[in-house]
């Protein structure tokens, strides 16, 4: 459902039996709405109107690094496999590919890169912080 | 300079084997161009106007000797056999095949040079101050920090789709030569209390068709909060900069809307949140980046050479050559006995900034005889050896002109920067490189130059603004009237710590009466000119209306709105803006 819904009426939905309850964030959506809001859901998925609207990766950097949240993540939309590697790292782990998108490459794009710089959802502390670097040869 | 270990390595080659496949599925069309672009663009290949353009990244200015050499040949391989160097210290070549460009990012791999993020809507170039480490008035080498900001920047998973184009300037000196009051983030080094040496940020400078000088966003950063600090404003960016009309979404967009007071108090409830956390920088990694730009092992004997000064003069005592060209070319170091030498890229008959293939080969040959193997690039599109020898001075004189890389020229009228223009941008109204020529052949007289002193003089061939036209002491920007190319003039403009944007002096002219207006500029300056005044200083104190009324000869100059922050709208005629009667 919709942010807005869910936070009308979320003191109501919380005794839903119906099945399980999941909110879909659009690319404005104030993703700090869910502050405290969290329990309850067992999926938020965020949706990416175009591919290159980036907001969808802060919303769930966010919700991974901010909000604690654990459950799944998921992007839909407008995405694409030359994106997957760099949405796993913002902490999405389900995807609905674009329907013209191939799926067994779009597996592949999950590891594209095997070295990581920054910190983010995947990986709490940067590269400097991981390995032991080498300085400048004497 | 730094040096790659494994993990650098590993992600540039795993880099080019990405976009090895990406140009295969884009060739045989399993991927359609509207997706390809974003992808390219995020590997500095651009389509222009007759061929894609390949930018390469060179942080902050910096190459070896090696990377040089390598710059050279694929010039030669791969495209037209010489390259161009740009504002942000980058260099473009404008001929590659796309089939090709997998093979040249590969071979750049190999001498750690990439393309990344060079171009698209993700986090640029970290460009710096070109005199960082010999300077005198430095208070520290912003250099690792640029490092730092590269690694952190380069594949940043939240930041690689933001709303536009993001760039970052550093500078080490109290004098600015980086431009950073024309970033989007601008870091100054700065002494703060207890003499422990931070960053001022600014944030939200830019050029473009909104040019914006940027506002300190905080005064004194201590400096292991730089990444933290960075994250938050590209946090608050990516969230609430524009993404429906992609002339109001640079960050400059949003902090004037918001306000910086108000902006500020979102960046910094953002980095009340992560500022404590792993992103902090260690004193490990900082003393293992600092470590790559150690001072090089300086002669302290260099100063007691000061036998090129004999050479700087002919028996009766006029200058040579060489003596002209050190007057002017050479720089001050810091270190005694040593000189920072400008290599003009800014020939009479040459394209300002383009460098070929032969030159680059030669330029690394003087690198590795006379200034420790390192090159620079700048940000006024020439390049630097930044470490020379008073006794190399001559030697080193011969060879660059040799290569017509020793036009006495620096920091006078034709030292220009010049965007590529019509000839090769498909955003252009107008060329740019004529203009240059024209003014080239106009302005021939080194010895009224000379006089002249500084000027620096900045054209753009669309209000784009790549030529910085709005920080010019003199700008031109070319705009297209009923389908000719005609030219606006600015005065007044600099990119410095005085920094100010340049006002218009009145209609505009068609191509060939620009160097006549700039000749009448000129003839303003030097019949008013206080003594020592630079030429900036008199049009600040003047005022425009003496420039207007001898370009333009009329009596006053034609009421006119203040410099508009609206970009201005080309389909309107300009000119009839201007003239009230």
């Amino acid at each position: 459902m919709s942010l807005e819904r869910w936070v009308a009426q979320e003191e109501d939905l919380l005794n839903y039996q119906g099945g399980k309850l999941g909110v879909q964030l659009e690319g404005g959506d104030d993703v700090w709405r869910l502050q405290g809001l969290l329990e309850g859901l067992s999926l938020v998925s965020v949706d990416f109107a175009r591919f290159a609207d980036g907001r969808g990766y802060s919303q769930a950097s966010i919700l991974r690094q901010h909000m604690g949240w654990t459950q799944e993540l998921r992007a839909v939309g407008d995405v694409l496999r030359d994106q997957l590697f760099v949405m796993s790292r913002v902490g999405f782990d389900a995807f609905i590919l674009r329907e013209d998108q191939n799926l067994e490459a779009s597996k592949l794009a999950l590891e594209t890169f095997s070295v990581r710089y920054q910190w983010a959802a995947d990986e709490p502390s940067p590269l400097f912080r991981r390995q032991p670097l080498p300085g400048q040869p004497s | 300079m730094y040096q790659y270990n494994t993990w650098d390595q590993k992600i540039v080659d795993e880099r080019v084997a990405e976009f090895r496949d990406q140009v295969r599925r884009r060739l045989d069309g399993t991927l359609g161009e509207d997706e390809f672009r974003a992808l390219r663009l995020m590997n500095g290949l651009y389509l222009q106007r007759h061929a894609y353009m390949l930018r390469v990244a060179i942080p902050y200015g910096l190459l070896s000797s090696t990377q040089v050499r390598m710059l050279a040949h694929l010039a030669r391989r791969y495209d037209k056999g010489y390259g161009h160097i740009t504002t942000r210290q980058n260099l473009q070549y404008n001929w590659p095949e796309l089939a090709d460009v997998p093979e040249m990012l590969a071979v750049w791999a190999s001498v750690e040079m990439h393309a990344i993020q060079t171009s698209g809507n993700c986090v640029r170039n970290i460009s710096a101050d070109q005199f960082s480490g010999v300077a005198g008035d430095e208070i520290e080498d912003p250099r690792p920090w640029c490092e730092l900001l590269r690694q952190y920047s380069t594949f940043h998973p939240e930041f690689s789709y933001l709303p536009r184009k993001f760039k970052i300037a550093l500078s080490g000196r109290t004098r600015d030569a980086a431009a950073t009051m024309a970033h989007d983030i601008g870091l100054r080094m700065v002494e703060g209390e207890n003499g422990e040496i931070g960053f001022k940020v600014l944030v939200g400078g830019g050029l473009g068709r909104t040019p914006v000088i940027g506002k300190v966003i905080r005064e004194f950063l201590p400096k292991k909060h730089i990444l933290t600090y960075t994250e938050a404003i590209l946090r608050v960016y990516n969230l609430h900069g524009n993404r429906k009309n992609k002339y109001k979404a640079r960050i400059k967009i949003l902090v004037r809307s918001l306000g910086i007071d108000a902006f500020r108090e979102q960046v910094e409830q953002e980095w009340d949140r992560i500022k404590d956390g792993p992103g902090k920088v260690t004193q490990t990694e900082l003393d293992r980046l600092a470590s790559f730009f150690p001072a090089p092992h300086y002669d302290l004997l260099a100063g007691a050479d000061r036998s090129h000064l004999a050479q700087a003069e002919d028996s009766e005592g006029k200058p040579t050559d060489f003596g002209r060209w050190l007057a002017h070319n050479v720089l001050e170091h810091k270190i005694p006995g040593y000189n920072v030498v400008m290599i003009s890229l800014k020939a009479p008959n040459i394209a300002p900034g383009d460098v070929t293939d032969v030159q680059l080969e030669a330029i690394a040959d003087m690198a590795d005889a006379y200034s420790f193997g390192e090159v620079r690039t700048t940000h006024e599109q020439n390049m630097l050896l930044a470490d020379v020898r008073n006794g190399d001075l001559v030697a080193l004189w011969k060879a660059l002109d040799a290569q017509g890389l020793a036009h006495p020229n620096h920091g006078t009228l034709t030292d220009m920067i010049c965007c590529p223009g019509l000839d090769f941008c498909s955003l252009a109204n107008a060329g740019s490189l004529d203009v240059a020529q024209q003014l080239n052949d106009r302005f021939d007289d080194m010895d009224y130059l000379w006089d002249l002193g500084e000027i620096k003089l900045k054209m753009s061939g669309c209000i784009n603004a790549c030529g910085h036209h709005h920080v010019g002491h003199i700008g031109i920007l070319g705009i297209n009237k009923r389908g000719e190319e005609w030219y606006q003039i600015m005065l007044g403009g600099s990119a410095e710590d005085d920094a100010s944007l340049g006002r218009w002096i009145g209609p505009a002219l068609p191509k060939a009466k620009v160097s006549d207006a700039v000749a009448a500029l000129l003839d303003v300056y030097v019949a008013q000119r206080h003594e020592g005044e630079r030429f900036l200083d008199t049009v600040r104190r003047l005022g425009l209306d003496p420039f207007h009324q001898r370009v333009y000869g009329d009596d006053a100059r034609p009421q006119k709105k203040k410099h508009r922050k609206e970009p201005v709208d080309q389909t309107r005629s300009t000119d009839s803006a201007a003239v009230a009667g």
